[in-house]
This record gives C-alpha cells, structure tokens and sequence, in this order.
C-alpha cells in the first residue's frame, strides 16, 4: 500500500527581483520518508525549505501540508510542520525549559499537553539535565539540540531540518545525526545539508536542486544502485550470467574476473536472482569468492549531474 | 485569544530581563519622584487654595509623556528588529499564529511595560488624597492622556522595529518622527499666521492633543487622532512584515 502524501510540492517557483531561485520545483513527501536536499550554495535549498514552512511566499506553484494549501490555510499546514532554519531560533536570556514551553504554547498546546511535549522534546533531544539552564550558556551543540527540540515536540506530521548540523564539532555532528536518525523513525523529515555522507546516512530518498531547478528525485536505495558485484576465480561468460532467472542487466565490474549485477529495484526480485547466480557458480565451478552490493559514491553522482550542468551551459 | 495573552506575557517577560527596561523604569521614577515633591514642596509655599491638581498632578503626567517620547525608542527597536537579526522572527512566522495576533501581542506586551511606571507614578497623586481634594474627572483626563499617549509610542516604535534590522536604526527613526512631531507642535507659536496649515502643523503634534486631554477637555478629535494612529501604524506594522514573507 503506498503510504499517505504529507507534502505535495506543485510547481513552485520563487523569484528575488530578476533572479529565478526556483523554477518549477515539484515533488512529493510520503509519510515515514526521510528526504534529503542537497545543492551548491545557492541552489535554492533554504528559499524551498522557507517556502514550505510559511516564512517566505513563492512567486509561483503552491504547497500543500496533509492537503492544507499553505497560502490558504497557512495556520492549519503551520500546525502539521516543525521547522528549524538555518540560524537557530533561540532567545539567549530563556532557559531552556521555559523556551520550549514557549514554543508548545505557539503551538496551541495548553496545560498538561504543554508539559507533555515539554518532556517529548526533552527526551527526544537529550535535553533532560540542561532544562533549567539559560540558552545563551549553552553550548553550539546543545543550542542546536534545543532548536531541533522546539521544531518536534509538537508532534508534527513533517519536520523540516535546515542544515542542523552546521558550524558544530565532529563529536557534535555525530550526536545530532544519531539524533535524527531517531527522529526519522518517529516523524517525516526534509532535511538540507551539504554533507553527503549525512544524506546517505539518515535518508531514503534525495533530492538534487542546482540554480534553482530540480535535478534528481530518486529513492536512495536507485541512486545508491541495487547492483552487485561478483568476482569469479573462473570467471563465466557474460551470456551464461545474463541467462540466470531474475538478472535484469550485467556490466562489467571493473576489476579481473568481476561482473557488476542487476538483479531489479526490490529485495523481492534480487533475493531470487542471487541465490540463482549462488547455486550456478557452485555447480559450474566458477569461484565465486566475492558478492557484495554496490553503493555508487553519492558524491560523484551529485558531482557528476552539477558539474554536467555547468559545462552544458557554458 | 490564548495565544494573544501567551505572545504578551512572554513579551513582558523578555522585556523584564531586559537592562533597558528596568533603566527606563528607575529613570521615569526617580525624575518623576524628584519632579512631584519639588512641585508640591512649591504648592505649599505658595500657599495657593486651589488648583493642586494642574500644579502638581498635571506637571507630573506631563513629565512623564515627554520623557516617554525620548525613552520608549530604547524599549520598542528590539521588539522585531533583535528577533529579524537573531533569526528568532522565522520561529514565529513559521508558528500557526496570525500576524494580527503576533504584532497585537507585541505591542500589548510593550504597552504593559509602559504602563507599570505611569501606575507607580501614579501612586503620587494618590498620596494627596490624604491631605486634599483632586480634581477626579482632571486627574481621569491626565490618565487617559497619558495612556493613548504610551500606546500611540509603542504603536510607532513596534512599526519601526519591524520595519528594520538593526534595533539602532530603528529606534533612530522612531526617536526623529517624535522630534519632527515635537517640532511641528511648536510651529504655532513662532508664527503669526492664522493660515489652516497651521492647525495642519498643531494637530500632528502628539504633545497637543495630550495637552488638551489633559486639560480637561475630551475631544473626540484628539481621541480620534491617537486611535486613528494607532490603527495605522498597526496595519503598517502588518503590511511590512507581511511583506517580509514576500521580499526577503
């Protein structure tokens, strides 16, 4: 069953006077996915993230939040997302307790639920010994914890995470991919970074914009590739590997005696074809001493569609 | 309803942390404290049968609105201005509030704070009370004057303070249109001239219209001039940070 759409993205655009930041941006975010958007500087990362969450109007198309038109109905799609932007939005001389209290209530919670949520966010975020503290006496890391704390501990449907590990340490940076990761089980996240390895890491879907336009909307698990890589002692002809049941492509893999594998997009379709090619290399003598899956560097891929991009338009 | 009252009292609670604040407030009590007993110390001594009220009372409310005029620009520029800087105002924007909740929320907020040290200097003229008779329905005007007064600043200040990023500029701008407003009530007595701009020049003045509730007299005009102003500088304050989703 595919799950329920939590945000549609319809054509959006966004101009800044002559500049066009977006252009005819579209994309969707089911519930349970964690989506990650990477861009150059520029690229229009912050200008989509803005626009989702209310802060900045788009020029054209339009967003829906479980189905609530964001110029329309801005307060009831505000309620179903928690934003942290890019520059932490904190008040220095409140404690921490009191800020979050403060931002539940923004939120239209009352009494019991404000310190209900009040105990989710601590908890999720690992806020719990620092509550009493003032915000400005507390550490990058822990300020930033706070920031993604105010952002989830309503409880919305959608979280939108603008780079949230920015300017912190890499033990830091550890702590709060952990805690997104956590976060991820519990909520649908967009998540802006310029990390890589953090999309890798955290999502299951990703987003490419680059000068304002969409470039790549794909399920990590196909950018990552669902190929694999088997290296034969007694390496087969390719004829014979594409004649197994379930092997919808084979490359070369690059190495002597390897071959890179396309068993189909799902666990379902490769599990077959694999222990096909496993029982083949057994009984044909062909020494299969390696099979693993291939994960194509993020990395280059992101690298190789910006850098097409901008030799395409010189 | 809820969310108007929680936008206040956190308002006046950031403003209580606030070094200005408690500065402003510790200025306003110790020249207006110094202003009151001087100015009844002189009463007496004058030994005059009538009139406590305008001698003493009236001086004292006057006092106040002029040092408001100086004064409240320090409160009002960190209202919005601080939070576009530090990046707190997206938290807002973003929250399921209503800019006409979250600008009347501020602004209730700043108002309160205002009004603690009219209601302490206040406790003043009260004091009389022990020994003469005010003049109730005067002494009514003078709080009413100065209370359209404080909101009318406040109204202005918040204005500005979303209208710029830095807080010194914008209390910069708010502190030289209540110069310019100061001045322009003063063009009527460095002219001859009976001539209708005139009246133009005196109306714009926020001090006129004070003076004359304070005098007694309850004009619809006055008030009319400081609801009418209010709403205005409301609705600006709406429009440009309205305009802000839409600029920025």
């Amino acid at each position: 069953m595919t799950a329920e759409i939590l945000v549609s993205v319809q054509r959006l655009g966004r101009r800044f006077a002559a500049h066009h930041a977006l252009q005819d941006v579209s994309f969707e975010l089911r519930r349970g996915e964690t989506l990650g958007l990477l861009g150059l500087n520029g690229a229009g990362k912050t200008t989509t993230m803005r626009i989702l969450c209310g802060t900045l109007a788009p020029s054209a198309g339009r967003v829906l939040i479980t189905g609530h038109d964001m110029l329309a109905a801005p307060e009831a799609a505000r309620r179903r997302i928690g934003y942290l932007p890019e520059r932490p939005p904190l008040y220095p001389e409140s404690s921490v307790d009191e800020y979050l209290a403060y931002c539940a209530r923004l939120h239209g919670l009352r009494g019991a639920a404000v310190r209900e949520a009040l105990a989710y966010g601590k908890r999720a975020c690992g806020l719990e010994e620092v509550s009493g503290r003032l915000l400005r006496n507390l550490s990058r890391g822990y300020r930033q914890r706070v920031a993604i704390a105010q952002a989830v501990l309503h409880k919305p449907d959608v979280v939108v995470l603008d780079e949230p590990s920015l300017g912190l340490d890499p033990v830091q940076i550890s702590e709060i991919r952990e805690l997104l990761r956590a976060l991820g089980r519990e909520h649908s996240v967009i998540l802006s970074t310029h990390w890589l390895a953090e999309v890798d890491m955290l999502c299951n879907r990703v987003l490419i914009l680059h000068q304002g336009r969409l470039r790549l909307d794909m399920p990590l698990r196909d950018v990552s590739g669902d190929a694999w890589l088997a290296c034969f002692r007694n390496p087969p002809e390719p004829s014979r590997l594409r004649a197994l049941p379930g092997l919808a492509r084979v490359e070369p893999g690059g190495r002597t005696g390897s071959w890179r594998l396309f068993p189909g997009p799902t666990a379902q379709q490769s599990q077959p074809a694999l222990e096909a090619l496993q029982r083949a290399a057994l009984e044909s003598g062909w020494g299969l001493y390696e099979l693993s899956p291939v994960r194509p560097d993020l990395e280059q891929i992101f690298l190789d569609l910006v850098r097409d991009r901008a030799e395409g338009e010189h | 309803m809820y969310l108007l009252l929680h936008i206040t009292r956190f308002e006046i609670g950031r403003l209580a942390r606030t070094r200005s604040f408690w500065l402003l407030c510790a200025l306003l009590q110790v020249f207006l404290g110094w202003q009151f007993f001087s100015n009844a110390l002189l009463y007496t001594r004058a030994g005059q049968g009538g009139g406590l009220t305008l001698a003493v009372a009236a001086q004292l409310y006057y006092a106040y609105c002029s040092l408001l005029l100086w004064l409240s620009p320090f409160l009002t520029m960190y209202s919005f201005s601080e939070m576009r800087r530090g990046g707190a105002l997206e938290l807002l924007l973003a929250a399921p509030v209503s800019l006409r909740k979250l600008v009347l929320g501020k602004i209730l907020g700043l108002y309160v704070c205002l009004l603690a040290p009219l209601a302490l200097l206040s406790l003043m003229p009260i004091c009389l009370l022990f020994g003469a008779v005010l003049d109730g329905l005067l002494w009514a005007g003078m709080l009413l004057g100065a209370a359209l007064h404080a909101l009318l600043l406040v109204c202005v200040g918040v204005f500005f303070s979303a209208s710029c990023k830095q807080p010194a500029t914008a209390g910069f701008l708010t502190l030289t249109l209540f110069m310019l407003s100061t001045l322009s009530g003063w063009v009527p007595a460095f002219s001859d001239s009976s001539a209708a701009w005139i009246g133009i020049f005196n109306y714009l003045s926020i001090s006129t219209h004070y003076e004359r509730l304070a005098s007694g007299m309850l004009d619809s005009a006055d008030l009319c001039f400081y609801l009418f102003t209010c709403a205005l500088f409301y609705l600006c304050t709406l429009l440009r940070l309205d305009y802000l989703r839409t600029l920025d």
